[in-house]
């Protein structure tokens, strides 16, 4: 207890060499908080963008239908599995779909599509369907009588607005699934694959057309960006009866998405482990910058009977005081930045802006602020500078105190 | 698939010749017997009213259909039920198949590609309605001796199709009736030795005047629990149908 207020008057009786020591651990911890909040953020937009046009974060299907994803492999639509989804605070938004291949054909261009029948509502809810459209109209109802194509598919059929285009395909149990629909809007999304490939239909008209009444090939569950996913789909997994549906994550899904984020992380870990270094290096300067102006001090208390083991004590629990200064008004900075960022986020411009509405993702730069990325970098700045903080314990136990106060 | 292609598919429907009064010698040939058993098969014309089963492990359908064939180019099946494919239309000319979709009120050729596709989601391919090979000309025929089938006594035949011709299979056995002339059962192997489907014909009525096996079921072996029934529930036999009845035009207006 002594020892701690001896830390603690220690560390005050120069002001500024500790402020400027928690200073560097403040701007250690802020820079990793940055940095980590703006890559992290940047993937969740990406993932929030993409799942939101495709596979939503989690979706539930019949059990056994992500190995043979044929319409036969459908499940009745269920209020009571909605509820079930819905009553998770974490999910914002379900999507009913009835997803299946066709042929297309307008006048004597024929082309494999995409057919997915949505919910028009639910989906522009999620993804804002409808601010997409670039000719035309956005399907209103589930019962609307009309598709909305993607502007690639359109191009490539020649197809305008108001053109008729006709449907051939696979129905349930073996039906035949051919309608004729009139084309209401044209739809620009960023995905090439779907722009090329995606025939929106209104979700009753799907079922009609397929002769699945009532049915569904899956149900997407959209969350905050934030969400621990594999935690969600643990107890998603518990609510609902998993003899009849299989759940799964868009990692189960999209791997190739997973996958680059990952070795796109990989980048980042390095850049932030340069960072770490220099950081190191800072703090490390200032540390040994006191041991050298203490000196004289130091040499004094041992030959006045402190112990060295004591005095180093000492020593690492004022660099454990600096550095949790630094750290707290750190991340209390760090939580300031990303809030203000995440409230204002930075709109991109110009070139950049464009590039990425092509990709489909909104132009913006996102700030993640989930609490993992704080503790972590914190933590990890936290343990660095108690490391660094040996050297000058280290330092003391070699004292020779004669040396020292004449130095 | 082409020896058995009559009983396939649309050339299931062709109608049986009349024996017409043929005296039975004590030993045929197995080429002989094979030649008979598909005289009672085809004939000038005949109309039909067929009901279609799939059957599947965890569902079944039906579908009804009419069907009119003339000789081995032509033959026609319209879907009567149900409803919503109600109106669908094949058409066999010579070599092409046609489908009408009333629906989209387009009538589509099917391209080579398709041809091995499933017909109307059943066991049968729609190659199956297009092959016309003659189980008599375009193999050679060696018995196997006798076997009983559902209690009836049957020439068992194997059959390895000529060189020349274009037949999927390396072999068939059939198993013919030996008092009716009507097959009873075929194997199906491919180039492997594998046996790949087997059809079973049973229920021998009298239906149109004629004897005929009445029910016809396709199992394909490495699907269990797939297969598919087709059942004659009427034919009229010879009676003559214009060729102009075989056209894409009338099949707009088939009922």
């Amino acid at each position: 207890m002594m020892l701690l207020k001896l830390a603690w008057l220690n560390i005050w009786r120069n002001k500024r060499r500790t402020i400027i020591t928690a200073t560097s651990v403040f701007f250690a911890v802020l820079l990793a908080i940055i940095f980590r909040s703006l890559t992290d953020g940047v993937y969740d937009n990406m993932i929030h963008n993409v799942v939101s046009y495709s596979s939503g974060y989690i979706q539930i299907h019949q059990k056994g239908y992500w190995d043979e994803q044929s319409i036969d492999n459908t499940f009745e639509e269920d209020q009571q599995l909605y509820q079930e989804l819905l009553k998770n605070p974490k999910v914002t938004h379900i999507m009913p779909r009835l997803q299946t291949f066709a042929l297309a054909s307008y006048s004597d261009k024929t082309k494999g599509v995409l057919v997915l029948g949505i919910d028009p509502v639910k989906e522009k809810e999620v993804n804002n369907l409808h601010d997409k459209i670039i000719n035309g109209e956005y399907i209103e109802s589930v019962n609307d009588n009309a598709v909305v194509l993607g502007e690639g598919l359109a191009s490539q059929l020649k197809l305008k607005v108001n053109d008729t285009l006709v449907l051939l395909g696979q129905g349930y149990h073996a039906s035949s699934a051919a309608a004729k629909f009139r084309v209401k809007g044209l739809i620009k999304l960023g995905a090439l694959e779907l722009n090329n490939n995606v025939v929106y239909m209104p979700l009753k008209q799907a079922q009609y057309m397929h002769g699945a009444e009532n049915r569904l090939t899956s149900v997407s569950v959209m969350l905050n960006k934030a969400t621990n996913l594999e935690k969600l789909k643990h107890s998603l997994q518990e609510s609902i009866d998993s003899d009849t549906y299989e759940i799964m994550s868009w990692k189960e899904m999209m791997p190739e998405m997973d996958q680059f984020i990952e070795a796109d992380s990989t980048g980042h870990n390095i850049i932030i482990g340069i960072l770490y270094f220099i950081i190191s290096f800072g703090l490390f300067g200032t540390l040994m910058m006191m041991i050298f102006e203490r000196k004289h001090e130091l040499g004094i208390l041992i030959a006045i009977g402190m112990k060295k083991r004591l005095l180093a004590f000492v020593l690492l629990l004022e660099s454990i005081m600096i550095s949790l200064l630094g750290c707290v008004v750190g991340i209390i900075g760090g939580m300031l930045f990303v809030k203000w960022f995440t409230i204002h986020p930075i709109q991109l411009t110009g070139e950049l802006k464009e590039v990425y509405e092509d990709y489909g993702i909104e132009s913006i730069i996102y700030f993640s602020s989930q609490e993992k990325i704080f503790i972590i970098q914190t933590l990890i700045v936290l343990i660095l500078s108690i490391l660094l903080a040996l050297y000058p314990s280290y330092k003391v136990m070699k004292l020779k105190p004669v040396e020292a106060i004449n130095s | 698939m082409k020896i058995k292609s009559i009983c396939k598919g649309l050339g299931i429907i062709l109608l049986m010749i009349p024996l017409l009064g043929i005296q039975l010698q004590q030993e045929l040939s197995a080429k002989d017997i094979v030649k008979k058993a598909e005289d009672n098969m085809r004939g000038k014309t005949s109309q039909a009213d067929i009901t279609i089963k799939i059957i599947r492990p965890t569902w079944t359908r039906e579908m009804n259909m009419k069907a009119w064939t003339k000789g081995d180019d032509y033959s026609i099946i319209l879907v009567t039920s149900p409803a919503k494919e109600k109106g669908t239309v094949f058409l066999k000319r010579i070599k092409e198949v046609w489908n009408w979709i009333p629906t989209i009120e387009r009538n589509i050729k099917l391209p080579p590609s398709m041809m091995s596709q499933s017909w109307m989601g059943t066991d049968f391919t729609n190659d199956d309605l297009v092959k016309e090979a003659s189980s008599v000309v375009d193999y050679t025929h060696k018995h196997l001796g006798k076997e009983s089938i559902t209690g009836k006594d049957c020439y068992k035949i194997e059959m390895i199709p000529k060189p020349s011709t274009a037949i999927v299979w390396v072999k068939v056995i059939v198993w013919i009736d030996s008092e009716d002339f009507l097959q009873l059962k075929a194997e199906f192997y491919d180039e492997d030795g594998e046996l790949v489907n087997i059809m079973n014909s049973s229920d021998v009525k009298e239906v149109g005047g004629r004897k005929i096996t009445s029910k016809i079921q396709m199992f394909p072996v490495d699907k269990e629990g797939n297969s598919t029934v087709i059942i004659y529930n009427d034919i009229v036999f010879d009676k003559g149908i214009n060729d102009n009845f075989f056209t894409t035009r009338n099949m707009k207006q088939l009922k």
